[in-house]
């Protein structure tokens, strides 16, 4: 076990730092290469003309996956220590919700509005600066909202221990899931994508 | 670029910050502590008592993990320049579909960003933070989350129609 | 769509395939997170059957420690080195269970970390030790419709409650769900004279 490198004390606060700047390049540069920079190719998933953010965002969670299974298994990294996001039914279904209309209304997502930004889009710019806003009235309603905030807490809960199965299984059953998913997707634009505009969904970065 | 490569070389760069920081990768983090910053500047009192401020304002009690999210987010602004600068992307403009203004399009996208702004601090995370890490770790609550966005977005969609198509 | 882009997808789907399905046979492995976070329930479990057992190190500071910790917690300075030389300065077994102990201002996770490395077996964590007390302790509700399976739960957490001096009951149906904050709990259970 000689990972997670900052909780071993491989390096202090300043080399953390230094790799959030690298790491947050390289997903910057991965994120505009895949086309999630643009308002138009996003909202095209909600349209059904374009699924990228779908194939983007399940690849990269089933590339991770299958990371994070392997080096836990070939006992390079201590997966105990890797810092879950506490689970919150309530909230986390409830601002999905509200997010995800959001979502669809903006046509970016916060991270990606930052790539729409940076690369001209003014667009870009106008979700950046309704983040904020967004959470200033958060912020300044949290006494009103203090109380669905915080109910149905259920710590760092994953799936496989809700279900009682290995880990193993369940990463084999998203690969599965996400594999079929993939080639229904290619069907779906296929059938959905205006013929006009097939070569220019295409065209970015070739 | 393929958008499945797109997707391997994301979840490399968050295999990645797991490895290394033993945590994943975030974008309305770094908000949060912009506008904890903000406020602290404007009415430092409020920004010290009103707990989701206070819990953004960097000290020695929380170590550098605020700080993390907002330079990441920094890195992710500079990747995403050099990578449009690289493919002759960079253009000043608004992305919009053909039936609808470019004022139109701005108002939308603020009033998406502010909608977005709520949803993300009520389920403490976003597309990066909850679909993205918490997704690949299996997280209960961010496959809840997932589910519950995709499924809004795919209800609204008829409202935003005019705006996209 | 071009051949060479099908190629690429068909490359990696394999890929992807291959890992996946040896996954499924390669055999376990912890899960991301886990198991590292302790309720309330189960401290106050471990507490009653051998509370000599228990050590629980409170990372918060001086005056949150003072307005509640858990029962037997001693106040330690919340970094890793602090943690650690506490646990050892007490010469304790490696198989003993130790919790951390934080709130809202004090992570207790790095002290976890330390103590998991340093080969503590049974080192858990509680990220909010105030508000899991209060809820899970000292004022448990339980809701009107309850299933049986849920009941028998509850026998057994009221009776633990009121070990420890609680006030489990339960909920009326009017009364609105989760819209009680830890402060309020606070007080309240402090109006009744309820000793921490």
């Amino acid at each position: 076990m000689n990972a997670p490198l900052y909780e071993i004390g491989a390096f202090g606060e300043t080399g953390a730092l230094v790799f959030a700047l690298g790491l947050g390049i390289v997903f910057g540069w991965f994120l505009e290469r895949g086309g999630m920079g643009n308002a138009n190719k996003l909202a095209g998933q909600f349209y059904l003309t374009d699924l990228a953010v779908f194939k983007v965002m399940f690849s990269a969670i089933v590339t991770t996956l299958l990371g994070l299974y392997w080096l836990s298994r070939l006992g390079w990294l201590d997966l105990p220590l890797v810092f879950v996001p506490p689970t919150y039914l309530v909230p986390q279904l409830l601002g999905g919700v509200v997010f995800g209309v959001g979502f669809v209304m903006g046509g970016l997502c916060p991270g990606t509005s930052c790539v729409s930004a940076s690369t001209g889009r003014t667009d870009g710019f106008m979700v950046v600066g309704g983040m904020l806003f967004g959470v200033f009235v958060f912020n300044e309603m949290f006494p009103l909202l203090e109380g669905v905030y915080r109910a149905t807490p259920r710590g760092p809960l994953t799936i496989p221990e809700l279900i009682g199965v290995p880990f193993g299984v369940v990463v084999f059953a998203v690969v599965a899931i996400a594999l079929v998913a993939f080639v229904a997707a290619e069907k779906v634009e296929l059938h959905f994508r205006p013929a006009v505009r097939s070569g220019e969904a295409l065209g970015d970065g070739r | 670029m393929n958008p499945y490569l797109a997707g391997v070389g994301i979840g490399l760069v968050l295999l990645g910050a797991f490895v290394i920081m033993g945590r994943g990768l975030g974008a309305s983090g770094a908000f949060s502590s912009a506008a904890a910053a903000g406020m602290a500047s404007v009415a430092p009192e409020r920004a010290a008592t009103l707990e989701p401020y206070a819990a953004y304002l960097g000290d020695e009690r929380r170590g550098p993990l605020s700080d993390w999210l907002v330079i990441e987010i920094l890195g992710v602004t500079i990747g995403g320049f050099v990578s449009a600068w690289g493919a002759g992307r960079l253009r000043r403009g608004v992305e919009k579909g053909p039936r609808v203004s470019n004022r139109a399009r701005l108002l939308y996208a603020f009033g998406g960003g502010t909608i977005m702004g709520v949803g993300a601090k009520l389920a403490r995370g976003c597309t990066s933070g909850q679909a993205l890490t918490g997704g690949a770790l299996l997280s209960v609550g961010s496959w809840i989350f997932i589910i519950a966005a995709f499924a809004a977005a795919y209800a609204a969609s008829p409202l935003f129609r005019r705006q996209w198509t | 769509m071009s051949r060479r882009g099908w190629s690429t997808n068909r490359v990696l789907a394999a890929v992807a395939g291959v890992l996946g399905v040896l996954a499924l046979v390669a055999g376990d492995t912890p899960t991301p997170g886990g198991p590292g976070e302790l309720s309330a329930l189960q401290l106050a479990e471990s507490l009653r059957a051998d509370a000599d057992d228990v050590i629980i190190l409170d990372v918060r500071d001086a005056l949150a420690f003072e307005e509640f910790h858990a029962p037997r917690a001693v106040i330690v300075e919340p970094t890793r080195s602090a943690v650690l030389a506490e646990i050892e300065a007490r010469s304790a077994a490696s198989d003993v269970l130790v919790v951390v102990t934080g709130g809202p201002a004090a992570d207790p996770r790095p002290g976890w970390i330390a103590l998991r490395r340093a080969g503590y077996a049974r080192a858990h964590y509680m990220p909010d030790v105030l508000t899991a007390w209060l809820d899970e302790i000292i004022s448990p509700v339980l809701s009107p419709d309850a299933s049986e399976s849920e009941r028998e739960a509850w026998r057994k957490q009221s009776e633990l409650s009121k070990y420890f001096g609680g006030f489990p009951r339960i909920a009326s149906r009017e009364e609105a769900v989760g819209g009680e904050t830890s402060a309020a709990k606070l007080r309240r259970a402090k109006r009744r004279g309820c000793a921490f």
